[in-house]
């Protein structure tokens, strides 16, 4: 696909479900409740605006650390996962909740203080190395870490409640999400955003490897620390407002790939934007669940995950059986 | 003028892979790196490039130190065409021969074009790479360093896997970029290739230079035996002289 159309199609996409994420929920309001004087404007204004404000800004910068981990590791199952770097904001978040009484800012504050520490650590474990296998070991080191410890705060949480508030962010959620969520993360998304997609040239020579890579004049340190800054910066600040919501930097870039090419560099921008409207419309779905509550959006997220790389899993084994 | 190494000396790990090595190489010229394996080719063809640190010694391009240069500059005065030369997308040939322009920061329309043209993969231009042969493939990789017009081209055994015939093509095109003025190393392991497509020949042994000079009197039975430890015929062909090793020296 020509990449204008591809792009053109995707930015319509992401424009469309922006709307409809205003529009749609328990209750159903018309646009024209903003303008008509309608008093159902203030569930727009200040409820769903900031909601769908960080749905696409999560979104596309999960889809775009998807995209640029892939590249960076030149393997199509990498995911910002893979850092370690969600686990240890994770961490964070549940220290907060279970230690010091949850407020939106302690959550906030402990969930980048622990991404910041993850990547400190990563940056010490992989130093000098130059093997993507390094990065992966460094990080799933740092994610069994995190999950160990996680597991144990959970374990001596002082009373049911605070379990089960420390699982329920685990989930990942937009729900009541707020104009302050959106501030505190924001300006971490978006500057992890440009630091990520000032990477798609040297990602481009990385296909050739290495060596040749650095033959072409690119810096490869300097790429490393521009992802694992970036993406620490997208996701941190991401688990940090949301909890966990896995697969959209997984899936994304699988998706979008064989309609934006192969090569790294070009799939950034449309992983960012596939990434936004993704997220934006698996908000909409955990609204829309029978009940009184809402489907968390990790588990959404999992729900639509799962099935498409099974999808892809059958797809493969058709292939070599035939 | 020209590429030099002085007194070059190269340590991975705990070994010491590069001895001092002195020897210069000229524009317009191929030289073919010649040795044992582990005698320290490739080696010589990263520190050349600057891709792995002299731990004594140096590098000298157009009497500055390769170490020392931007790397932008030094990419685009040195193409590099690694042995390992793994495609790991499964980019769009256009796609991938334009990476040669990076160090440039332009487009490169008509470079990319004569670099296709040169390598006779015009008609590859819009196919995956995962779709060519290992020939094709071959073509494509130097026409993806051509693209980024070097003034030097360092290939680390480009004809590996490659039938003789693509060999031989390849061959033609190194000698043809030398023939436009660009200095060529290449390291090769065939000795009758080497001594058809050679100006000059660099022996190395055990990570020191043995023998360099001009491919005729460096390619001699007592030089090969020494650097290979076995007693080759030299046979005379119109087309040039034919190597064949016939047993331990």
């Amino acid at each position: 696909m020509k990449r204008p159309a591809l792009l053109g199609g995707l930015a319509v996409l992401v424009v469309a479900l922006f709307v409809a994420s205003l529009m749609v929920g328990k209750a159903v309001v018309p646009l024209s409740a903003w303008w008509s004087g309608d008093w159902r404007w203030a569930i727009i204004a200040e409820l769903r605006l900031p909601r769908a404000a960080l749905a696409t800004l999560l979104g596309a910068s999960l889809g775009l650390s998807g995209a640029v981990m892939q590249g960076w590791l030149r393997n199509p199952l990498a995911d910002p996962g893979v850092l370690g770097t969600s686990g240890a904001a994770a961490l964070g978040a549940v220290a907060a909740i279970v230690l010091g009484g949850a407020t939106q800012w302690g959550i906030f504050g402990a969930a980048m203080a622990c991404a910041a520490g993850g990547l400190a650590l990563l940056a010490a474990l992989t130093w000098h190395a130059e093997t993507p296998a390094a990065f992966v070991l460094a990080g799933t080191v740092l994610a069994s870490l995190a999950a160990a410890l996680t597991a144990f705060l959970i374990s001596i949480a002082p009373n049911p409640y605070v379990v089960a508030a420390a699982i329920d962010w685990l989930m990942g959620a937009l729900t009541d999400r707020g104009v302050d969520d959106l501030t505190h993360a924001a300006p971490f998304m978006l500057a992890g955003c440009a630091l990520l997609l000032a990477t798609g040239r040297s990602l481009d020579a990385l296909t050739l490897g290495p060596d040749a890579a650095r033959s072409l004049g690119i810096s490869l340190p300097r790429l490393q620390a521009l992802v694992i800054v970036g993406a620490g910066l997208c996701v941190g600040a991401g688990v940090a407002v949301t909890g966990v919501v896995g697969f959209v930097g997984l899936v994304v870039p699988h998706m979008l790939r064989p309609l934006a090419g192969a090569r790294p560099g070009a799939l950034l921008v449309p992983a960012a934007l596939g990434g936004a409207a993704l997220v934006l419309a698996a908000d909409i779905v955990c609204r829309l669940a029978p009940g009184a509550g809402e489907v968390r959006l990790g588990v959404a997220m999992a729900l639509i995950g799962a099935p498409y790389f099974l999808v892809l899993l059958l797809g493969e084994r058709g292939r070599s059986w035939g | 003028m020209g590429l030099r190494t002085d007194d070059l000396h190269v340590v991975l790990g705990k070994r010491t892979v590069l001895r001092g090595v002195t020897a210069s190489f000229a524009p317009g010229r191929v030289t073919a790196v010649l040795g044992a394996n582990g005698a320290g080719k490739s080696t010589l063809l990263r520190a050349c490039a600057a891709l792995l640190p002299a731990s004594s010694g140096r590098v000298m391009l157009d009497g500055r130190n390769v170490a020392t240069m931007p790397a932008r500059e030094r990419a685009q005065a040195i193409g590099y065409l690694p042995q390992d030369a793994a495609v790991h997308w499964n980019m769009v040939v256009r796609d991938l021969v334009q990476l040669g322009r990076l160090p440039h920061g332009d487009d490169g329309g008509e470079a990319i074009a004569a670099a296709l043209a040169a390598t006779d993969t015009i008609a590859l231009a819009d196919r995956p790479v995962r779709s060519l042969s290992g020939g094709e493939r071959a073509r494509v990789l130097l026409a993806r360093v051509l693209a980024g017009e070097p003034r030097w081209l360092l290939a680390d055994e480009p004809l590996a896997s490659l039938d003789p015939l693509h060999q031989l093509e390849t061959l033609a095109l190194l000698r043809a970029a030398a023939g436009r003025g660009m200095g060529v190393l290449v390291v090769l392991h065939d000795l009758t290739l080497a001594a058809r497509v050679a100006d000059d020949v660099l022996l190395l042994k055990d990570g020191a230079a043995l023998a360099h000079g001009p491919a005729a009197e460096v390619l001699t039975g007592a030089n090969l035996a020494a650097a290979y430890g076995v007693r080759v015929a030299i046979l005379s062909q119109p087309d040039g002289p034919v190597i064949v090793p016939l047993g331990r020296a």
